[in-house]
């Protein structure tokens, strides 16, 4: 575990080199406890894949104040149990209307369409962080025969809801962006709720598990939200 | 307050919506801090008030209703109707009068403070236009013609120096101003300081020297996401592939091309590009105000010096918030 400055009010925690499921548990358990517990003048902490980021006020505290107050953290929060994280359902509606790349892409993967879903909603996917954009989730657990290239060209808007898939990853669309992922469904769910709260549906260390509907559900589903 | 031209690019912002970077929702707020700051101060309000940020052509608005305003930041030649506005000081606007921010003549960015506050909803505690996600400030986006804005509620302090200088006109700026002392705007090329990461050493040397001789060209397709700046490429000795991580305002990003990016307000909340550098606090005021076509020169500063010259700067802008306080408490001759 290494700590250093990242500009002058900022820090940063690196847990390991590879990302795997404990380091992201202990940086959440940690995030957690700043959060709960906050230095003074603490800001806000962004958790990733195998470091953390702290900001902080420079009105408030130094480099060496907040630096000394996480390191005191770290050594007490080894004994702290990481949050379980709560399992999520996401229905997804594969329809052609909805999968724009789903033929073409099983053809690709040389699977037939229904096998794309069958391993698409097999896994339980972990959130391993959000971010890119508001309360996109980075979902880990992709089976391998998905693997795919994002488009050479992204598209230059994707409907909200969207699923994608592009390399190891799989993920949805919050709301509308561009984006160069393979689309492959829709969900129905607003993942970005700006005046919920929390406004992100998703949590960083959640799990997800898609299934599959129709798109009568689907639209049932959305109209039922709205 | 009616917008009648937009202008280029005119969002409310506030000082910011910090605290929900990990649910992926970038900090956003005024590029230029100090500017929207100074001006919401100049007419009575907390620093935290909304102002409207205009870039490089402002807004023309009609004032519907007696206003104290203040405008900071870049030198823009605005007028009220048709007569000179003058910038870094509280002006009393009276209703019927219609206010063109105009251009930058210096500069980028104009803050717009009125006093009250622009009142729009609060969406996680702050008021700030969130563009990438459309919510926040004027129903998630930029300001259109057509627009109306509402105001909060003026202080006692505010209210007594609006009347005292509406006894002088239909337009009357007060005697007193932002000293340029402590807010100037900074011409090209622009000296910015920044504290260097690990992933600096990384750099071929010859790209290391690069970096601080030579000048970068702020290019055109810079936004509010970030600065992109043209010079000669920088190289990696050896570019290992970099996990998504958290970034902050004022990170100089290196993507494969070897063109850096400053990443500001609305930035992305995690970037997979190595940082090389990250601008001092103190000079992201400077960058924010960097028009395109600017030369930008890097130098570096110790940590130490970085925190110091911010506190430095604070404890300026306290002062000058105390004579401010007293200057709105002083009635006029």
């Amino acid at each position: 575990m290494k700590i250093c400055s990242f500009g002058d009010a900022a820090l940063v925690i690196e847990f390991g080199k590879e990302t795997s499921p404990e380091i992201r548990q202990r940086i959440r358990a940690v995030m957690a406890q700043l959060q709960t517990s906050p230095f003074k003048g603490f800001i806000e902490a962004i958790p990733a894949l195998t470091k953390l980021t702290v900001l902080y006020d420079l009105q408030q505290t130094t480099y060496l104040e907040a630096e000394m107050h996480v390191s005191k953290l770290l050594n007490m929060s080894s004994a702290a149990k990481p949050h379980a994280g709560r399992t999520i359902e996401i229905p997804v509606c594969y329809a052609e209307a909805f999968a724009p790349d789903l033929n073409v892409l099983a053809a690709y993967l040389k699977l037939s369409v229904q096998e794309v879903i069958d391993l698409h909603t097999q896994p339980l996917y972990e959130v391993a962080m959000i971010g890119f954009v508001p309360a996109f989730p980075y979902l880990i657990g992709l089976p391998e025969k998905l693997y795919a290239p994002r488009h050479a060209t992204p598209r230059l808007a994707v409907p909200a809801g969207s699923v994608g898939v592009a390399g190891k990853q799989t993920g949805i669309y919050p709301f509308e962006t561009p984006g160069g992922w393979q689309l492959i469904g829709r969900t129905p769910v607003k993942l970005f709720r700006p005046n919920a709260e929390p406004p992100s549906v998703l949590q960083s260390g959640d799990w997800v598990k898609f299934y599959p509907i129709s798109e009568r559900e689907f639209f049932e589903y959305a109209q039922k939200a709205a | 307050m009616e917008v009648q031209d937009a202008g280029l690019l005119t969002t409310v912002q506030d000082l910011g919506r910090w605290g929900m970077q990990h649910l992926g929702i970038s900090p956003t707020g005024a590029m230029d801090t100090c500017a929207a700051t100074l001006a919401n101060w100049l007419v009575g309000n907390d620093a935290t008030a909304a102002v409207l940020e205009m870039t490089l052509m402002g807004a023309t608005l009609q004032v519907e209703t007696d206003t104290l305003m203040a405008l900071c930041g870049g030198k823009f030649a605005a007028t009220v109707n048709g007569q000179p506005l003058p910038l870094y000081r509280p002006v009393f606007v009276s209703a019927g009068s219609r206010v063109a921010c105009g251009r930058a003549e210096l500069g980028a960015r104009l803050y717009l403070a009125v006093s009250g506050g622009i009142d729009v909803p609060e969406v996680m505690n702050s008021r700030s236009t969130n563009l990438t996600a459309r919510f926040g400030g004027m129903a998630g986006r930029a300001l259109q013609r057509g627009d109306r804005l509402s105001i909060g509620e003026r202080t006692p302090q505010a209210q007594k120096l609006m009347n005292a200088l509406k006894r002088r006109g239909k337009v009357a700026a007060a005697p007193f101003f932002i000293s340029p002392s402590l807010y100037s705007v900074p011409r090209s090329p622009l000296v910015v300081r920044v504290l260097l990461t690990e992933q600096f050493g990384q750099l071929k040397p010859e790209s290391q020297t690069q970096f601080f001789q030579q000048p970068f060209t702020v290019s055109a397709h810079s936004n509010r996401m970030g600065y992109r700046l043209s010079g000669k490429p920088l190289e990696f000795q050896h570019y290992e592939e970099q996990l998504s991580a958290g970034t902050v305002n004022g990170a100089v990003q290196l993507p494969p091309d070897g063109q850096p990016i400053i990443l500001l307000s609305d930035r992305q909340t995690v970037g997979g590009y190595p940082i090389i550098a990250v601008v001092a606090s103190v000079d992201l005021q400077k960058v924010a105000q960097a028009n395109v076509h600017s030369q930008i020169y890097f130098q570096a500063i110790a940590l130490q010096d970085a925190q110091e010259l911010y506190r430095a700067w604070h404890r300026a802008m306290r002062l000058c918030k105390a004579y401010l306080d007293w200057k709105l408490n002083t009635l006029l001759p």
